[in-house]
């Protein structure tokens, strides 16, 4: 088997070669062609979505930009294209001032290049962590005039950040200046980058993080709750005041209404009195003897009706006519017998 | 087998062609400056972009800078303002390549260009700032405040030099932090827990200061309160016994004497309670009709 197989290779030999090598140069050739056509149609560039691309023939911009779609150029030494993501919004952190406890432990001083911070106006030290929002607004700046955007981008936040932060006081950037330290170091930036030609237009500067130096933290949280035991005083005080004043308006009402009442029935007492006397005045007048008899026996059948025992005695020489005995189961005093020995 | 031959020349003329092209021609990006060098002497300068013709390699080469800005971070060493504080200021430096040819002749590439502008950043922020104090880094006075001015002052120094000595144009020289050196933060650290200790003593001593006023406020509002309301009281009680009186008045000046008569009669009344013992006389009326008839005959 192997010989005959042998034999046959032998005597077709060259004529297999040569069929061999005609073939392959003939794919070769369409191979080559197939190349040159992929050549030809690689400048053909589909721009996405979100970006904006533009030209460089023979390193030269040419004029017009390109939004998402199919981007016709011719293959590469003749023309470059450039993307560059406009409409996507990029966010870069900026961590280097963020405080950083090694191992959890706080050192008792700060590394001016270890340790990100800045200062105050007050010359507090104040640590922080933001982030920044931009978008590309100009893409052949953005591409061509700056080579390490994101870097420079950062280093402009961080010094617009400084120059804000050294005009407020510590108090100031920990709370009532933190959104003029927003809007402030968005606007110094945008000034800075615009001068620089980045093509950059920045959406947002946030801060995440804004603290003084961890060393300090405690006396920062005494002044805060020393803030709140203060609220509570005065709260507490306030509630005093709001429990005790209308107490009081109640009382000085009480007493007023009762003054009021007093004297309105002292009054009504004395109309009601005057007119009684008035009434009795009038038929007096009329029969004065005879009103004058009814009423003293009026007032005697009460009188003797409500007393206990009475004595009635002969009339004598004596003035005395009435005897009035403190109390009973005492002795009457001693002037009683007298008076009787004598009218005996 | 024309034909062939025909397109195999086509072929290699193509292939030449392009030989020529690719050994012959370069380009100058439209951020690129160019220097031609012609055995190793600098013969073109190019800066616009553009296709360019050359002397094939060895004769002419072509050294390309990136023209976009670039960007570094300063060493960071210690300065002294005028009121000899220190202070630890890190700047950045944004630059670029402006005069390629000279930049080439004295520095060569961007790596030499940074230790070189190290040098000059450095001593440009140390001999600005010494013109200035503290104050004018850090203040919360708003017009005290000199940053962009000394960045002006310190880009503008390097500037000049980088430019007249490297080719380099110095964009913007930036303060990207204020810091103290280490051990004064120490200090700084313990000025900061004075400043707020003061504060917090102050907010206690106002929140007392304030709870006792409006303590103090409230007391005082109810003793006025009551008070006002005891003096109405009285004049309301006053007014009324007078108005009592004068109406008792003109009811009795009508007949004193039956006024006397009942208001006796009716102190008796109230005077004689059930423990009073009454001795009278027989002529007393209603007794009188007791008496015997003799007597009275």
């Amino acid at each position: 088997m192997d010989e005959r197989h042998g034999q046959r290779d032998l005597g077709f030999g060259p004529a297999a070669v040569l069929q061999a090598m005609k073939s392959s140069v003939r794919l070769l050739r369409w191979g080559l062609l197939l190349l040159l056509l992929i050549y030809l149609f690689s400048g053909v560039t589909v721009v996405g979505p979100n970006e904006t691309a533009f030209v460089l023939r023979f390193g030269k911009l040419q004029p017009g930009l390109h939004s998402s779609g199919l981007l016709l150029a011719l293959p590469q030494p003749i023309d470059e294209v450039v993307k560059v993501p406009t409409r996507s919004v990029q966010e870069i952190r900026l961590d280097a001032w963020a405080a950083s406890p090694v191992n959890g432990m706080i050192a008792a001083t700060l590394n001016p290049i270890r340790d990100g911070y800045t200062l105050t106006g007050d010359a507090n030290i104040i640590q922080a962590r933001f982030s920044v929002r931009y978008q590309v607004s100009d893409p052949v700046a953005y591409a061509l005039a700056v080579k390490d955007q994101p870097a420079l981008l950062e280093a402009v936040l961080y010094q617009a950040a400084t120059e804000v932060i050294a005009q407020m006081t510590v108090d100031e950037v920990l709370a009532s200046g933190l959104e003029s330290l927003r809007a402030q170091t968005l606007r110094i930036a945008q000034a800075q980058l615009d001068r620089l030609g980045m093509g950059v237009q920045l959406l947002a500067f946030e801060v995440h993080e804004i603290s003084p130096a961890l060393q300090v933290v405690p006396a920062f949280q005494d002044v805060v709750s020393a803030r709140v035991e203060s609220q509570t005083l005065i709260e507490q005080a306030n509630s005093y005041r709001a429990s005790e004043l209308p107490a009081a308006r109640a009382d000085a009402y009480r007493i007023k209404q009762e003054a009021d009442s007093y004297g309105q029935d002292l009054v009504a007492k004395a109309t009601g009195e005057s007119a009684a006397f008035e009434a009795i005045e009038v038929q007096y007048k009329a029969a004065p003897q005879l009103m004058r008899t009814r009423l003293y026996a009026d007032a005697m059948e009460t009188i003797l009706h409500q007393l206990q025992s009475t004595l009635i005695l002969q009339p004598s020489g004596s003035n005395l006519k009435l005897l009035l005995q403190p109390s009973y189961g005492s002795p009457p005093l001693s002037i009683t017998p007298q008076i009787i020995r004598d009218q005996d | 087998m024309n034909t062939q031959i025909i397109i195999r020349s086509l072929i290699g003329a193509l292939v030449g062609a392009l030989m020529l092209f690719v050994m012959l021609t370069f380009q100058v990006r439209q951020n690129e400056r160019v220097v031609l060098i012609r055995f190793g002497r600098p013969v073109r300068v190019l800066v616009e972009p553009g296709l360019y013709a050359k002397w094939p390699w060895p004769i002419e080469t072509v050294n390309r800078f990136d023209a976009r800005l670039d960007f570094y971070d300063a060493r960071v060493s210690e300065a002294l303002t005028r009121d000899k504080r220190n202070v630890i200021i890190p700047v950045y430096v944004a630059w670029r390549i402006e005069d390629p040819l000279r930049f080439l002749q004295s520095l060569g590439n961007a790596e030499n260009a940074r230790s070189k502008l190290d040098g000059l950043v450095t001593s440009a922020r140390n001999t600005v700032l010494g013109g200035y104090d503290f104050s004018q880094l850090v203040s919360t006075n708003r017009a005290e405040i000199k940053i962009p001015e000394i960045e002006h002052a310190i880009t503008d120094l390097v500037a000049q030099q980088a430019k007249q000595s490297f080719g380099i144009a110095v964009e913007q020289v930036g303060i990207k932090r204020l810091t103290l050196p280490e051990a004064n933060t120490e200090f700084v650290f313990a000025r900061m827990r004075a400043e707020r200790g003061q504060f917090a003593a102050q907010y206690r001593a106002e929140g007392q200061q304030q709870a006792d006023q409006v303590r103090a406020k409230t007391d005082a509002d109810k003793v006025v309160m009551l008070a006002e309301a005891r003096k109405y009281a009285e004049e309301t009680r006053g007014k009324a016994e007078a108005e009592a009186a004068r109406i008792y008045q003109t009811a009795h000046e009508k007949d004193p004497s039956l006024y006397r008569f009942l208001r006796e009669l009716d102190a008796l009344k109230r005077i004689t309670g059930t423990n009073t013992t009454v001795v009278l006389d027989t002529s007393t009326p209603p007794f009188d009709v007791l008496r015997p008839q003799s007597k009275g005959e």
